[in-house]
């Protein structure tokens, strides 16, 4: 086991700093830098700037060196001083701007997780195991639809619900009242107040894929011998399909479990715009548009280095779940 | 359940009256006028056709039939285990554990509900046919059996173990305390079926279904299950039902036979009866396929062939061989090896040498038939795909040598060069079903090797297609019908055709009637015989059974995990075999007699 984690460990490295790269290299890529995107916008509302003002910013960000210099002097600051830059547009460090987030993204990323997972698990067995009856062309309907409505319509036609109908604020996590004040019981009813329009509007969109690979994985489990051999012992349908046909038809999830990892951090760019949340999204979003690239490449990094992490994770709980993966039969 | 399903009849039926006529205090299932339906979208399928028959306490019946015939059906009905859209239509179950205690109605119970799921496992067990598959993969034979002990005895499994270890060793798994632990995958077939057993027997039923229990097994393994279950019969008091396709099974165990066609019982009694003295044609027809009847002619048009193919002179007097004929086929020293990566989590991981084929040398002659016998994992299948060239051997030589073209070593040429050979040496496969195409139809999948040579036009393709159809016993009309029209039987003769239309000289046929029906099995081999008469054909005959390789085949080899043990004419190794491994194999092998059960000691090899 030791021998395992260790080798897929060994394997992380060289991925990592290839993702370290092209992130690097990507955010990079589009022409100009952020000085000149800031010039730009500067001059578009009649103001002008001092070229040698201009050229003393670039010195001091190191804009114009070549780009190993500038990814040498970038994860030089990641790996030994945990520092990702600064960002040209709030002027602050990248890390502190990130932390401030965090958690209203985890929030968001673990509630939607767990509404996903309990509300697709539920309606994938139940549609398999009702094959064919009303409750699993209902459920498949809903799954559908929800999949097929645009993210960002149905945040908005659920804020205007919430609006109309139960006088919520629109936008942001908080209302006003609450926004900047410090943490009490009130203002955790008004975050679940606000919350839950992004977690339907997200999850609900997720289930669907969900629901159907469940239900398609355990109708294959389900007439299977060994459902057949657990029937003969006397077990009780329920105890039957949960202990091993669903055991089974778990597998896909769980080796894809890790890449939800990144997705709890991401904060969900488009939502979180459409409703002004105060999550990573947003960040990113802003950041990218104005070439603000320390900012962008750390958050892209942070995605990607979970991405890996939770890849490395599912391996592992696969292994550990599944014998026929830790004896190398499957 | 599903809107366009034909309505089924519900649960609580009003039942016949069975109180006023209860079954006898020696019978321990009395199954009376049992209907069980399976309700598809198009139509109502009788699986089981108004059947009765009563099983006596202490006996083994056994339910015989070819597939299709309802008796596993008939079996799982006795639990309540037919499977959706699956269900009993009607008649009596009446099942009593015990003599003398009461008498319950299976027949009328709920597939789900709390009495039948007390009975399952309690009092009635079951074990089937492919132990792997019928065993969870992902947790350990221990768990899974002291989970019967949970459900019948609310024991946690921590209090059960030594009771688990106990039962293991009773069905005679070696290491008990170790195997416990195993998952399936870990354990051999035999292992596994015995594994099944364990749990089957460990809360003590009274009765014991066997599912085609010995079918997926090795003929030495399957004598090994069939002594063990006759043995815990005995020591456990139990009762036994054992459905079964095979007469010489049933002619190892069966105190009581119930033959069943169609979904209906044909003929019924004790074994002796069904054996000497069968009253209906369908049980002569079956016994008639295993014993006497076609053997007898098949034998008699092999001893004239041979009587006629130069390989008997070539016994007879050595010195003429020289000049007359070359084998068709000969290897020599061939061997095959595998790379696997072996190893996990807890071991290291290695590169693993398998050789499946080691060494081995042998002739074939042109006209013959050559048995190549073992069981499973000796390399049989593997040698047979090197001869093909779907494998390139890792060394040795296969000599091909046909008449009037140049001798040559199939073994060393490259895929290019192999071409010409691919419509020279033929294969006929064991699955009718598997191996083929679904969306082809018949003319397709029987001209395409055609389509490979030069110069065959699409209208001699199909000329050609259907003289080959009609040969193997097929009507021209079924070119433009799709495989699953056919029945297994008629799979494989288009199978057969598929090989046949490059005008082969070789047929490797792995396995290629295994997976018949006995009855289908017997004409199958008919016709084979029939086309090598006519074309002159050679047959090399893959197969772990050894009573159709014993009719069917001139010279046999027997090979064990990659060595060819013994060699020689058939009649020579089956009726004096020299190696010990071969004599356990032929004493392994059901006798289609009853009476001579036990006449016969069981060898075994270990080498």
């Amino acid at each position: 086991m030791i021998r395992f984690i260790g080798a897929r460990i060994l394997y992380v490295i060289p991925t990592l700093f290839a993702i370290s790269l092209i992130s690097y290299f990507i955010i990079q890529l589009p022409p100009g830098d952020f000085l000149t995107s800031q010039i730009a916008s500067l001059e578009q509302q009649g103001q002008t700037l001092d070229p040698a003002y201009v050229d003393a910013l670039r010195q001091r960000y190191g804009i114009g060196e070549p780009f190993w210099v500038q990814y040498g002097k970038w994860m030089g600051g990641i790996l030994f001083e945990g520092d990702l830059g600064q960002s040209f547009e709030y002027g602050r460090p990248v890390t502190a701007l990130i932390a401030e987030r965090l958690p209203l993204t985890l929030i968001l990323g673990v509630t939607t997780l767990i509404f996903t997972w309990v509300i697709a698990l539920t309606a994938g067995v139940y549609s398999a195991v009702k094959q064919r009856s009303f409750a699993d062309y209902a459920i498949s309907t809903v799954g559908f639809i929800a999949l097929a409505i645009p993210n960002f319509l149905a945040a908005l036609l659920l804020a205007y619900a919430g609006f109309t109908l139960f006088g919520a604020s629109i936008g942001g996590l908080f209302s006003p009242e609450y926004a900047n004040a410090p943490w009490s019981w009130g203002k955790v009813i008004d975050l679940m107040n606000h919350l839950w329009i992004p977690v339907l509007v997200i999850g609900l969109a997720g289930t669907a894929g969900i629901i159907r690979v469940t239900r398609a994985n355990l109708l294959d489990e389900l007439p299977k011998p060994y459902v057949v051999t657990a029937r003969a012992k006397g077990l009780p349908e329920g105890k039957i399909i949960r202990k091993y046909p669903l055991r089974i038809a778990l597998n896909p999830f769980i080796s894809t479990a890790g890449w939800h990892l990144p997705s709890l951090f991401d904060g969900e760019v488009i939502v979180a715009q459409v409703l002004a949340l105060g999550t990573t999204g947003p960040l990113l979003l802003g950041a990218l548009k104005s070439q603000d690239m320390y900012l962008a490449g750390g958050i892209i990094l942070i995605i990607a280095v979970l991405t890996v992490i939770g890849t490395l994770m599912s391996d592992i709980l696969l292994a550990v779940v599944d014998p026929r993966v830790r004896f190398g039969k499957a | 359940m599903d809107a366009r399903q034909v309505p089924a009849p519900s649960w609580r039926r009003p039942s016949t009256d069975w109180r006023s006529d209860p079954p006898r205090g020696d019978v321990i299932v009395d199954v009376r006028n049992l209907h069980a339906s399976f309700y598809t979208p198009d139509a109502e399928v009788k699986a089981v056709d108004d059947i009765s028959f009563q099983a006596v306490r202490g006996r083994t019946l056994c339910i015989v039939g070819e597939s299709g015939s309802g008796k596993s059906a008939t079996a799982r009905s006795l639990m309540q285990l037919i499977d959706y859209p699956g269900q009993i239509s009607e008649g009596n179950i009446l099942f009593s554990p015990g003599a003398g205690s009461a008498v319950q109605d299976i027949a009328a119970m709920e597939p789900t509900c709390e009495e039948i799921r007390a009975i399952r496992g309690r009092q009635i067990s079951m074990i089937f046919q492919e132990p792997m598959s019928s065993l969870s993969p992902v947790h350990t034979i221990g768990n899974q059996i002291s989970e019967v002990l949970e459900i019948h005895q609310g024991l946690k499994p921590r209090q059960t173990r030594e009771r688990v270890i106990e039962e293991l060793r009773r069905v005679g798994i070696p290491l008990p305390e170790e195997r416990i632990d195993s998952y399936t995958f870990q354990l051999s077939g035999g292992m596994r079926q015995r594994a099944m057993i364990a749990m089957a027997l460990i809360a003590r039923p009274s009765l014991l279904i066997a599912d085609e229990p010995t079918t997926a097994l090795d003929v030495t393994t399957q004598a090994q299950i069939l002594d063990l279950l006759a043995e815990l019969k005995e020591q456990l008091g139990m009762s036994l039902i054992f459905i079964t396709h095979d007469m010489g099974v049933v002619a190892e165990i069966a105190d009581d036979v119930a033959v069943m066609r169609h979904g209906k019982i044909v003929e019924q009694g004790p074994v002796d009866q069904i054996f000497h003295d069968p009253q209906h044609d369908y049980t002569k027809q079956l016994l008639g396929s295993v014993q006497g009847g076609a053997t007898s002619r098949n034998r008699r048009a092999k001893i004239e062939r041979a009587a006629a193919s130069p390989v008997v002179r070539e016994r007879a007097d050595p010195a003429i061989t020289e000049v007359t004929e070359r084998p068709l086929l000969s290897i020599r020293d061939l061997r095959m090896e595998f790379h696997t990566v072996a190893g996990g989590l807890f071991a290291r991981r290695s590169k693993k040498k398998l050789e499946a084929v080691k060494g081995v040398s042998l002739d074939i002659a042109p006209g013959t038939t050559f048995g190549l016998v073992g069981e499973s994992g000796c390399g049989k299948t593997t040698l047979g795909r090197c001869i093909l060239r779907a494998y390139k051997p890792t060394s040795g030589q296969i000599f091909f040598d046909e008449a009037g073209r140049e001798q040559v070593d199939l073994a060393a040429l490259s895929e290019r060069e192999l071409k010409p050979y691919r419509a020279r040496v033929r294969m006929v496969f064991q699955d009718p079903y598997g191996s083929l195409n679904p969306r082809m139809t018949v003319r397709q999948v029987v001209e395409e090797p055609l389509r490979m040579l030069d110069g065959v036009d699409s209208e001699e393709r199909g000329e050609r297609t259907a003289v080959m159809l009609e040969r193997v016993g097929l009507k021209r009309s079924a070119m433009n019908r799709y495989p699953h029209a056919f029945s297994g039987g008629e799979r494989q003769r288009i199978g057969m055709a598929r090989a046949l239309i490059t005008d082969p000289s070789l047929v490797v046929a792995d396995e290629a009637v295994s997976a018949l029906d006995v009855s289908v099995r017997a004409q199958v081999l008919d016709l084979m015989a029939e086309l090598q008469d006519q074309l002159s054909l050679t047959y090399l005959f893959i197969s772990h059974d050894l009573s159709v390789v014993e009719r069917i085949c001139d010279d046999v080899a027997v090979m064990y995990f990659g060595d060819v043990v013994e060699q020689g004419a058939a009649e020579d190794v089956f009726e004096r075999p020299q190696h010990p491994y071969t004599q356990a194999l032929l004493s392994a092998t059901p006798v289609t007699d009853p009476s001579a059960r036990g006449t016969k000691g069981r060898l075994t090899y270990q080498p």
